[in-house]
């Protein structure tokens, strides 16, 4: 009988632990969602995209990126030598990498939107619902394809979701003109199923619209119009296959097509408050960030330049980064850029009568474009004679993006103005610059939709044919000229250089600071013997003094950077690929020169 | 009739059932834990009548009678020899004494079971027990009184009359009485565990003996995990630490008192700070490339937090034992780095009341880098007379430097930070001073026939040398093991543990700002006696303004932990175990940081400050953990064949819920709850997760006459952690032994030194569970946000973890473990060896495989790497006694080596300490070949020459004029002839880079020393530990000179770098260039040093006042000891870090300390 007892304790025990088994075993996550269950309502998919937002660089280092790398540091137009990758980079002076978080990160951004467009294939529901999403994925798609052919060139393509033992992990790099093709088709689609800006309700203000889709579209194939037309084929990886056909002329008609549909029917404006800030609208747009950040209280709802732009907020999302503090520093210009700025006539320094030279330091500041006292003074005055010494500062500063009333009302880290991704007058200088490139000549009807505008508020007599003609001017090279000022530090230098081929040219060069002149040209710095007055420590500066060519002729000013440091070459027209992904991937050509 | 048929039918099904369940199932185990008390056991009742029988005969009636086990080996106790006998109803405990004990049969009660073994140390001869027990006529009475070292009454102690057979043995108060046949007459005195004395009797018949404890190792029962075994037939690699061990330690953490206790597990800290330890455990080396530690078992179940064992009251430790090899494999999936197995003591006996106090100072040790303004000073001077640009950084000038050299103080002129105030400053002396630290035990305990209990309670005040303000640990510990017979066959064992600790710091101002950042000549304070702003306007750092006013850091554990064990004996020799045990740990961290405004020398306020966004932030987590064992276990004597065995299943499940906020803008207003911050900014987490296992356990012993040994055991471990279907893995071990003293052959070589010689060979298979998270095999989805809108709001950003990769068959590493041992002990076991060697092969390492990044997403881990480790671990102890002096020296030493032998995925190597790289071990130092310093401009030259060419390497200047390298720079060598110098070369062409392989970052041969006395009520013992190989490159900002122009100095380099003057020095020339310091210092071959160094861990001075003089007080003992942690050491590296700091030397300026304590035990 006790035995019996014994076995029916036994069982039972044994069944007891057995049957709750499961309850030990089977512990699903308590407080995530997971994929099993997601990606079922079209918020899911809005949720989804939104993470894509965050994904293009902006202030805010995301997986280690730095917007410092992106600001044209080093460019032909600064005289920063120590800030951002970028600085080596204008030098010529990079190596292959092992690793290069631009490259593994973007692939990285890639897969997530494959994995939404895989989803909505899979989603059940109307798909009319999603279609906004999934536009919104092909869009930053391309946006990230084309930021890898920026880089490196052609790239391995993938619009799937890969797997460990997919072939596409040992494929081949894809030719540039796939990549391109890849980006056009994703815009194409995108385009179709954004909605216009004018649809987009208040509350989701910042998705991309239609515009914003071919406005980047517009941009790309100027890119890579231009980029066919003067570099052509040289930067190719060996053994990539040439383009299926001449596409250039049918990119750069695109482009100004796009570009004029975004100017006309966008309901996009420049920021023009010139009136009531001092004519410092190229300062004050740039840092928009409540109403503390400028005279006037003017926020971020007054901003209808910005066609897609990385949102911040004091409160939700801070820039994060020492913005102010960098800008002011390094985001400096030489003199190259000091001397690019037309006077209000719109004659170049060396042509306009209204020029007055550099023998005090207020008096390169007359008669000026208003982006050069925006850029260089922000809210600040000229500065007064006898204010400047030079005794190893590059002699101009920088505002542009630095925060008003810094660091009183926005210090280190805190500033949250939105990033501008894609803005109105890049529009119009790509609607400009594609007909001028395709047609060779451009109307003066066309400047007038185009350039012009942004001359108005910078100041400048209007862009004309006429006034190329009697200038002795090249249109060409004023409708750079206007790129190259108004987009100053957001990342368009480099590229510019390198599609319009001349790369080489303008970076080689010595990059200068102030003019100091000589004897025959004495200024608060040398005086009428040629000596140094108590201004300026020639010794200060390790490069010491070149003569170059600026307004005044011929002048000596203080070396930055010496043409000797700078050797950039046609295979820096691309990044090296990093090694450990040649390593890992044989089948991976590296770039020319690496 | 039919009833009787039916259970004799139900015992037929139960012992074929029982020997399936043998054969087929690795059931194994004995009867072990808690049953009959020995009491019960003596009290059972005989009765017999033999004559001239064996006596393995009656033994064997007796068994059967009483149903206690015999354990003998038949010809060590003579159990051929034929006696006769009668008893009626007498007590089992009276029969054994009066009839086997006189004949030189002792007996122990282990584990329910009757040990018998030879009393004399001769084979005793099959010869007619009836004569001898017809020994001579008494002639002389002797008494005594038999006592052990603390002078504590011995009962039990066997007392013969050497060379008859006559003997007794004492009684409870330690007495005894004897009658012998004359005044010459030896009597044998002994005990198990205590050295045998023998004593002529003589004149006046009194004999009052101190028997002295034998070295027990032979003799312990060891924890092995679900049960215990005897140390003698233990087949496996297990040591045990015993109480002992951690009596009159000056330390609140059981973990630090095993430092160096057993060869090994090795118990590494960062930091003496109490709280702040960082303490690491690890059993014969490393067993992943992920890590690992240990696996913490307190009373059978694992700990559920690594608190739960630190903040335990060392006082309620009864024993450790540390499973190293195969036998770990009880744990399975958490056996890979070895089992630590913790028991706590239980009542016994009569009531005892102790009280143990210790009153300790914790004075400054090595002291941390701290230079002086003048030190300071002058390295910037040296360096700049070594530079063609000299570069004075903010101090601007060499005029600065110079008064700064002479240490005048006053206001400076600089070139970044304006005119501020530069004087003598020490921050060390600021920040550290000697601190007084508190520990309180009270124990009661006690047993009766139903119950046995012990009640102790700690209380712990232990602080850190921190000057400015509190920092240490507070701990509280309750603790009530209770224990009930409820019945012959039911018993209960209970538990009931409180924890309660408390480790409170400030929030800032001791990590990096402390030593590495601030230069030593800003004081604390300006004249007005305001926080003074270091580096003047351009300075937010000040340690001891953010020591003091910066905020508190807390962070607190509540354990409560309730056990139950019921066991049942279901048949004879079959019992049943139920186990549940609840662990609930709440932990509670508050956190805040205050702004602390800085003030310039003149009093004006500085623009910045300390903490300049006030913050507060809480989190408080529950951890609830449950355990449930049910365990059979069945033990059986079949002649000289003994087989335990024990099989059972295991269920146990983590909870896990978590809260935390954050607020910032607190004031300080002396109430820091988030409730006292504003709600404008206001942060809120939550989280909770859980986990479970479910185990099939079985082990089955078996021995043969105690000679040959067996043991094999598995375990079949269920996790929550993957898919279903790829839940379950097993792990085993099997193990043998031969205790080769007990052969024929052996004996017959008569070494009479020889005591005891056991090879032991284990090889088993565990788990590794390090790396594998709760839901690995589920792809997440992770939210997070975007802000979009006019009004800028938050939407939800949603991601796939990983974007989505996830595997099913991705498991736990698998560990496969030999172990081959030995156990030797001569001179009558006063000299004791134990050498153990073993092979480690991690089989399935969890390695990162790296993908082309085309992929897109994070890759899991895969099985794919193999890690071999080997080491090996000597014991060697000695213990005598000279006189009235006894004494023991114990030795251990051990050593563990692994090698990367495969992982899939690429290869990659840098300059200095790498992770992980086939063919080396892991940690390995790859160091630049240098081949001294540039003699002159045209050996420069010539290096330039041949390294810069087209390629670009490593070397600095090849661009920058101000980087060019000088005489007194250091040569690196183009290893891999490449034409460049480079660390990795261009992997792709072949290149082996310029860097050599120069050992690994472990510690090798660790060591301990016991050394210890005893004279009358005097002890001495000291334990000395320490490391004698380990190789160490120092890293961060003091690692070398000017690491950065904004660090502060090491000046432990000044006088020893190369200069025209001395071209021969140690290292190569300062230079106020950070990347020309790099070149010169960093991760070359003469910057790695060996770590070696050996340290007076304790030393314990104890007295115990002899008990005549305070018998009269009811007091049972009282003892003051003088109690030493880390008094002294000597050390390789003196570069003012402490050898057991890790290695890097920013975050590392607080200080260890030594610990002087005095204590006293009370026994009551």
């Amino acid at each position: 009988m006790k035995t019996a007892l014994v076995f029916a304790t036994l069982f039972g025990v044994v069944l007891l632990a057995g049957s709750c088994r499961k309850n030990y075993l089977d512990l699903k996550p308590e407080d995530q969602l997971t994929e099993a269950n997601y990606f079922t309502t079209p918020d899911q998919f809005k949720a989804a995209t939104n993470d894509f937002y965050n994904k293009m660089i902006s202030w805010q280092s995301v997986n280690g990126s730095s917007i410092y790398d992106f600001m044209d540091f080093g460019s032909d137009l600064s005289s920063n030598v120590t800030v951002g990758s970028e600085v080596n980079y204008g030098r010529g002076s990079i190596t292959a990498p092992n690793t290069d978080i631009y490259w593994d990160n973007t692939y990285n951004y890639i897969r997530n939107i494959n994995i939404l467009l895989k989803k909505a294939g899979a989603y059940t529901g109307n798909k009319d619902d999603i279609k906004q999403y999934v536009a919104a994925a092909k869009f930053f798609r391309a946006w990230q394809y084309f930021f890898l052919l920026k880089r490196f060139g052609g790239v391995p393509i993938t619009t799937t979701v890969l797997d460990l033992n997919s072939p596409e992990l040992t494929a081949p790099r894809n030719s540039r003109y796939e990549v391109v093709d890849q980006i056009n088709a994703d815009l194409t689609a995108a385009i179709a199923d954004l909605p216009a800006e004018q649809a987009i309700p208040t509350v989701d203000k910042g998705h991309v619209s239609k515009w914003a889709a071919e406005a980047f579209k517009a941009r790309v194939l100027l890119y890579e119009a231009t980029w066919r037309k003067y570099v052509g084929a040289a930067t190719d990886f060996n053994g990539s296959p040439g383009p299926a056909s001449d596409q250039v002329a049918q990119f750069l008609s695109d482009a100004a097509t796009l570009a004029k549909d975004v100017i006309d029917n966008g309901g996009y404006q420049l920021w023009n408050y010139n009136s009531t800030l001092n004519n410092r609208s190229n300062y004050y747009l740039f840092n928009i960030d409540g109403s503390g950040s400028n005279p006037l209280g003017l926020d971020k709802t007054t901003n209808n330049e910005f066609i897609l732009k990385s949102m911040y907020d004091y409160n939700l999302r801070k820039g994060g980064i020492n913005l102010s503090f960098t800008v002011q520093g390094f985001m400096t210009p030489n003199r190259k850029m000091m001397d690019m700025y037309l006077c209000t006539d719109g004659l170049p320094v060396d042509k306009s009568p209204l020029f007055q030279g550099y023998s005090d330091v207020t008096k390169e500041y007359q008669s000026r474009d208003y982006r050069l006292l925006a850029y260089v003074l922000g809210y600040g005055s000229i500065p007064a004679v006898g204010s400047v010494t030079l005794n190893g500062g590059f002699g101009y500063g920088n505002q542009k993006f630095a925060a008003y009333n810094y660091p009183t009302y926005r210090g280190d880290n805190q500033e949250s103005q939105d990033y501008p991704q894609i803005r109105l007058a890049e529009v119009y200088l790509i609607y400009a610059e594609a007909l001028m490139e395709k047609n060779g000549s451009i109307s003066d009807a066309d400047l007038d939709i185009s350039i012009n505008p942004i001359r108005v508020r910078a100041g400048i007599a209007p862009l004309t044919n006429a006034l190329v003609t009697a200038g002795g001017l090249d249109m060409l090279h004023e409708i750079r000229r206007e790129r190259t000022l108004e987009l100053y530090g957001e990342n368009s230098r480099f590229d510019d250089l390198k599609r319009w081929g001349i790369a080489e040219a303008q970076l080689n060069q010595n990059l200068c600071g102030m003019v100091v002149g000589d004897a025959a040209y004495p200024t608060e710095f040398r005086d009428a013997s040629g000596n140094a007055t108590s201004k300026y420590v020639p010794g200060a500066y390790v490069n010491g003094e070149a003569t170059v060519a600026t307004g005044k002729g011929n002048l000596k000013c203080i070396v930055i950077d010496a043409a000797a440091n700078r050797n950039f070459k046609k295979m820096h027209y691309l990044y090296p690929l990093p090694l450990k992904q040649l390593q890992l991937n044989p089948k991976l050509v590296q770039n020319n020169g690496y | 009739m039919k009833k009787k048929q039916l259970v004799a039918s139900i015992l037929l099904v139960m012992r074929i059932t029982m020997l399936q369940i043998a054969i087929a199932i690795v059931f194994a185990g004995g009867l072990y834990a808690n049953r009959l008390s020995a009491q019960e056991i003596l009290d059972k009742r005989v009765t017999i009548s033999a004559q001239n029988t064996e006596i393995r005969k009656i033994i064997s009636k007796i068994q059967k009678q009483t149903g206690v086990k015999f354990i003998y080996s038949p010809n060590t106790i003579g159990a051929y020899r034929k006696i006769s006998c009668t008893a009626n109803e007498k007590r089992l405990g009276e029969f054994i004494e009066s009839i086997l004990v006189p004949l030189q049969i002792g007996y122990k009660i282990v584990d329910n079971q009757l040990l018998l073994y030879s009393l004399s140390d001769e084979t005793i001869s099959p010869g007619t027990p009836e004569e001898n027990r017809m020994s001579p006529t008494p002639a002389a009475l002797v008494t005594g009184r038999i006592t052990n070292e603390n002078e504590e009454p011995m009962g039990g102690v066997s007392v013969v009359v050497k060379g008859a057979s006559l003997g007794t043995s004492s009684n409870e108060k330690g007495e005894f009485k004897i009658e012998v046949a004359s005044e010459n007459a030896i009597l044998v005195f002994s005990h198990t565990g205590y050295i045998t004395q023998e004593h002529v009797v003589g004149k006046n018949g009194q004999l009052d003996i101190r028997l002295t404890a034998a070295n027990k190792a032979m003799e312990d029962v060891i924890v092995v995990g679900y049960g215990t075994q005897k140390k003698a037939t233990l087949t496996g690699a297990v040591e045990q630490v015993s109480s002992k061990e951690f009596e009159s330690r000056a330390v609140t953490n059981p973990a630090l008192a095993l430092q160096g206790e057993t060869p090994g597990l090795v118990v590494t800290r960062t930091s003496s700070r109490p709280g702040n330890e960082a303490i690491n455990f690890q059993i014969r080396g490393v067993t992943s490339v992920n890590g690992g530690s240990p696996l913490v078992v307190i009373d059978g179940i694992p700990a559920s937090t690594s608190n739960a064992f630190f903040t335990m009251n060392p006082d309620d430790i009864e024993s450790v034992s540390i499973l190293k090899d195969g036998m770990a494999a009880i744990y399975g999936s958490r056996a890979a780095n070895g089992v630590i197995l913790v028991t706590t003591k239980r009542g016994k006996g009569r009531m005892k009341i102790d009280y143990n106090l210790n009153t300790r100072s914790n004075t400054i040790g090595i002291r941390t880098p701290s230079p002086s303004m003048q030190q300071y000073a002058t390295m910037w001077i040296e360096a700049n007379k070594e530079e063609t640009v000299p570069n004075y950084w903010g101090w601007k000038s060499l005029d600065n430097l110079q008064k700064m050299q002479q240490g005048s103080e006053g206001i400076y002129s600089t070139q970044y930070w304006g005119d501020i105030f530069i004087g003598k400053a020490n921050r060390f002396d600021e920040l550290f001073a000697t601190r007084l630290s508190q520990q309180h035990n009270l124990a009661i305990s006690g047993a009766s026939d139903k119950t046995a209990y012990r009640l102790s309670a700690g209380y712990a005040d232990n602080r850190g040398n921190l000057a400015t303000s509190y920092d240490g640990l507070k701990q509280y510990d309750l603790k009530l093991n209770y224990d009930y017979t409820i019945s012959d066959r039911i018993k209960l064992q209970s538990g009931i543990t409180y924890q309660k600790d408390i480790t409170s710091s400030p929030s800032g101002g001791l990590g990096f700002d402390m030593i590495a950042e601030d230069p030593p000549f800003f004081p604390a304070r300006n004249p007005y006696g305001q926080w003074y702003a270091n580096f003047g306007t351009a300075g937010n750092r000040n340690s001891t303004a953010s020591t003091t006013d910066g905020g508190r850091d807390i962070r607190g554990n509540d354990l409560i932990r309730i056990d139950m064990k019921g066991t049942v004996e279901l048949l004879k020799g079959l019992e049943l175990e139920g186990t549940g045990s609840i662990q609930s740990n709440h932990y509670r961290w508050d956190n805040y940081n205050l702004t602390v405004p800085l003030y310039e020398w003149d009093g004006t306020l500085a623009p910045s400050s300390i903490n300049p966004t006030s913050d507060i932030r809480a989190e408080s987590d529950n951890n609830f953990y449950q355990n449930y064992t049910a365990l059979l276990r069945y033990s059986r004597q079949l002649g000289d064949h003994h087989i335990t065995a024990m099989g059972g299943i295991n269920a146990e499940k983590n909870d896990f819920k978590g809260l935390y906020a954050y607020r910032t803008g607190i004031g300080s207003y002396g109430v820091y709850d988030l409730n006292a911050a504003p709600t404008s900014y206001v942060e809120g987490t939550g989280g909770q997760n859980h986990w479970g296992f479910y185990s099939y356990i079985g082990r089955v012993n078996y021995s043969y006459q105690d000679k040959y040994l067996l043991e094999v055991l598995g375990r079949r471990d269920g996790s929550s952690r993957f898919a279903p279907g790829y839940q379950w893995s097993n792990f085993y071990n099997v193990s043998g032994g031969w205790v080769m003293t007990h052969e024929k052959f052996i004996e017959r070589l008569g070494i009479k030194a020889l005591d005891l010689l056991k090879l032991r060979a284990s090889y088993g298979e565990t788990g590794n569970q390090v790396g594998i998270g709760l839901y690995d095999y589920i792809s997440a989805v992770n939210l997070g946000t975007a802000i979009f809108g006019s009004t800028a709001a938050n939407q939800t950003a949603a991601s796939l973890n990983g974007s989505g990769l996830t595997s099913n068959t991705r498991t736990w590493e698998r560990v496969a473990m030999m172990n081959l041992g030995i156990d030797m002990g001569f001179l009558n076991n006063r000299l004791t060896a134990q050498f153990d060697y073993y092979k480690k092969r991690n089989n399935g390492m969890l390695v990162n495989v790296t993908y082309p990044s085309v992929l897109g997403g994070t890759a899991p881990q895969s099985n794919s790497g193999v890690l071999d480790v080997h080491g090996w671990e000597a014991i060697l102890g000695w213990h005598d006694k000279i006189g009235a002096v006894s004494y023991n020296i114990a030795f251990n030493v051990s050593d563990s080596r692994n090698k990367l032998r495969s992982m899939e995925g690429a290869t990659t190597w840098n300059a200095g300490k790498v992770n992980a790289i086939v063919g080396y071990p892991l940690n390995s130092w790859f160091m630049y070949a240098t081949n001294g310093y540039f003699k002159n401009q045209a050996d420069v030259d010539a290096y330039y020459a041949k390294y810069t060419g087209t390629t670009q390497g490593e070397v600095p200047g090849q661009t920058d004029q101000t980087l060019n390298l000088r005489p007194g720079d250091t040569k690196k060598v183009d290893l891999d002839g490449n034409g460049y110098i480079s660390a990795i070369g261009d992997p792709t062409k072949g290149n082996k880079g310029d860097v050599k392989y120069m050992g690994d970052a472990a510690p090798h041969y660790i060591f301990g020393v016991h050394l210890g006395a005893s004279w009358k009520g005097i002890d001495v013992s000291t334990f000395f530990q320490g490391v004698a190989n380990q190789y160490l490159e120092r890293d961060g900002t003091l690692e070398y000179p000017f690491w950065a122009v904004w660090t502060n100095s090491n000046t432990s380099y000044l006088g020893k770098t190369w200069t025209t003057a001395n071209p021969n020095a140690q290292y190569p020339r300062l230079t106020v260039n950070n990347v020309r310091a790099q070149w010169n210092y960093l991760h070359n071959d003469f910057m790695l040093r060996n770590n070696r160094y050996i340290r007076m861990k304790s030393l314990i001075i104890g007295y115990t006042v002899p008990k005549s003089l305070y018998r009269k007080l009811k007091i049972d003992r009282v003892r003051a000891y003088f109690s030493g942690n880390d008094l002294f050491e000597f050390a390789s590296i003196k570069d003012g870090f402490d050898p057991e700091q890790s290695s890097t030397s920013q975050n590392n300026g607080y200080p260890f300390m030594r610990t002087w304590a005095f204590g006293l035990n009370l026994g009551f």
